[in-house]
């Protein structure tokens, strides 16, 4: 770390030799700055990715339960409807057999009525006696049981037609909805099979995103290498000390003082804002902590009474005044 | 930010050589707050001053029942914070953003650095302080004769 005066490092940061470094080791630091934002992101991109995965694939597992939910309740329905068809079957062959007692029974009640008809008739020709007044009365008592027959055994055909039609409905119904449970159950499988194709995808995109990351990191190293190199080219060539955000010089003239060029601009991180290029003048002891403008020091700079700095920069230690006094 | 117009229209650097006022900037830090962000708290120690740029803030103080009031509000190009840095009391009053503010700090550490470098611009800033200072104990003087 050579010596030298304000305007000796004023020539040289002007100098095409300087200004040439620089030129390099801005374009590497905003390389840098850019390789490390695309690695941030890379890494962001390949957790999202990730995450979105894990999340695609367990979407797609629950979308196949919930297909083989579909086809769970289809199976049910079918049996249910099968059962309702034979029920159905059972219930026509008993409504078959009700039918024909009850065609047989409306027959003998034709006959019946026809021969209580010509009975009827019988008794009002002249000589009918007796004999044919009671052969009405069988005959009626005989239509009557008939037609109560007929009549009980024709409510019940009703009744099982009734039941027949039912069945017929339920099996119709239950049909409709197992077809309709079977067509879910596999429309459902075919959205499971593209979320199992989107988490694949989402998978290779990881893969993707992870080797891009990799390849940041890598660039990232690489540029680091070219700064650090960049700076120490800078000590050797400039003959200061470099850190990584200002290059030293000693202060010719001003042992226990340096010069520091900036390398960076920051308007947050210490004492005044500091901007590229910028020349400060530091104590060694303090170094960046407290940076002053450079500029030609006065005389008296470190001379002179310093009763003025012994008050202005002492402690604060004033009275703390009670809240609300 | 165009520093140097800022300061030099500042009462705090009223007299300043061009020279002076160059370093000042250099010295200075700027500083952002949004509206109803605290710069600093009554009771708190401060060893900055702040010239205001842009924005408008409010200072406020604690009444008896601990309620705040407010006491004035600053706008460019007024400064505030040079009170404790003289008698390196406490803060005697809570300054907040009433609106988004631009200000510029110049802590103890740095009007000193300026002190070493410029001892007659120092001088003068000191002065400043004095006169606004003087001028606030005459208003306060006069107010019970108003009264």
């Amino acid at each position: 770390m050579r010596p030298v005066r304000l305007a000796d490092l004023r020539g040289l940061v002007s100098q095409p030799d300087f200004q040439d470094w620089w030129g390099q080791l801005r374009a590497a630091l905003e390389s840098l700055a850019g390789a490390q934002a695309r690695w941030q992101k890379a890494l962001k991109d390949a957790a999202l990715s990730e995450l979105h995965a894990e999340l695609a694939q367990k979407d797609a597992i629950d979308t196949l339960d919930r297909a083989r939910d579909c086809d769970d309740v289809a199976a049910t329905l079918s049996s249910e409807a099968t059962d309702a068809e034979n029920a159905a079957f059972q219930l026509v062959s008993q409504y078959e057999d009700v039918r024909i007692q009850v065609s047989e029974v409306w027959y003998r009640l034709g006959a019946l009525e026809k021969s209580f008809d010509e009975r009827q008739e019988a008794t009002r020709k002249p000589g009918a006696g007796k004999r044919a007044d009671e052969a009405v009365r069988t005959v009626a008592r005989a239509l009557q049981a008939a037609q109560l027959e007929y009549e009980r055994l024709n409510t019940r055909k009703k009744e099982m037609w009734e039941r027949v039609e039912a069945t017929w409905v339920k099996q119709a119904e239950t049909s409709l909805q197992m077809a309709e449970q079977r067509m879910r159950g596999k429309r459902v499988r075919t959205e499971a099979e593209a979320r199992f194709q989107q988490a694949e995808q989402l998978k290779r995109d990881t893969g993707a995103a992870r080797a891009e990351a990799e390849k940041a990191s890598n660039e990232v190293s690489a540029l680091r290498t070219q700064v650090a190199r960049l700076l120490a080219d800078a000590a050797s060539r400039f003959e200061c000390a470099a850190g990584e955000d200002f290059l030293y010089f000693r202060q010719k003239d001003h042992g226990s003082w340096a010069f520091c060029v900036s390398l960076v601009d920051d308007g947050d991180s210490y004492n005044l804002e500091v901007h590229p290029l910028g020349i400060y003048s530091v104590e060694q002891k303090r170094g960046v902590t407290f940076l002053e403008p450079a500029r030609e020091r006065a005389a008296s700079a470190d001379e002179g009474d310093r009763r003025f700095e012994e008050y202005f920069l002492s402690g604060r230690k004033g009275r703390a005044p009670a809240v609300g006094a | 930010m165009e520093k140097l117009a800022v300061l030099s229209r500042s009462p705090l650097f009223e007299m300043l050589s061009n020279q002076e006022l160059e370093y000042v900037a250099d010295l200075s830090r700027p500083r952002k707050f949004t509206a109803g962000q605290v710069v600093f708290e009554e009771g708190e120690l401060g060893d900055s001053l702040y010239v205001i740029v842009s924005g408008e803030v409010e200072v406020l103080r604690r009444d008896a029942s601990g309620d705040q009031q407010l006491l004035t509000r600053l706008g460019p190009p007024e400064f505030f914070g040079e009170m404790s840095l003289i008698d390196k009391e406490y803060r005697s009053a809570t300054v907040r953003a009433r609106v988004d503010s631009e200000l510029l700090q110049l802590t103890a550490e740095n009007l000193t650095t300026f002190r070493k470098q410029h001892r007659d611009g120092f001088t003068f800033v000191v002065i400043n302080i004095a006169r606004v200072l003087s001028a606030r104990l005459r208003e306060a003087n006069a107010k019970p004769a108003a009264g």
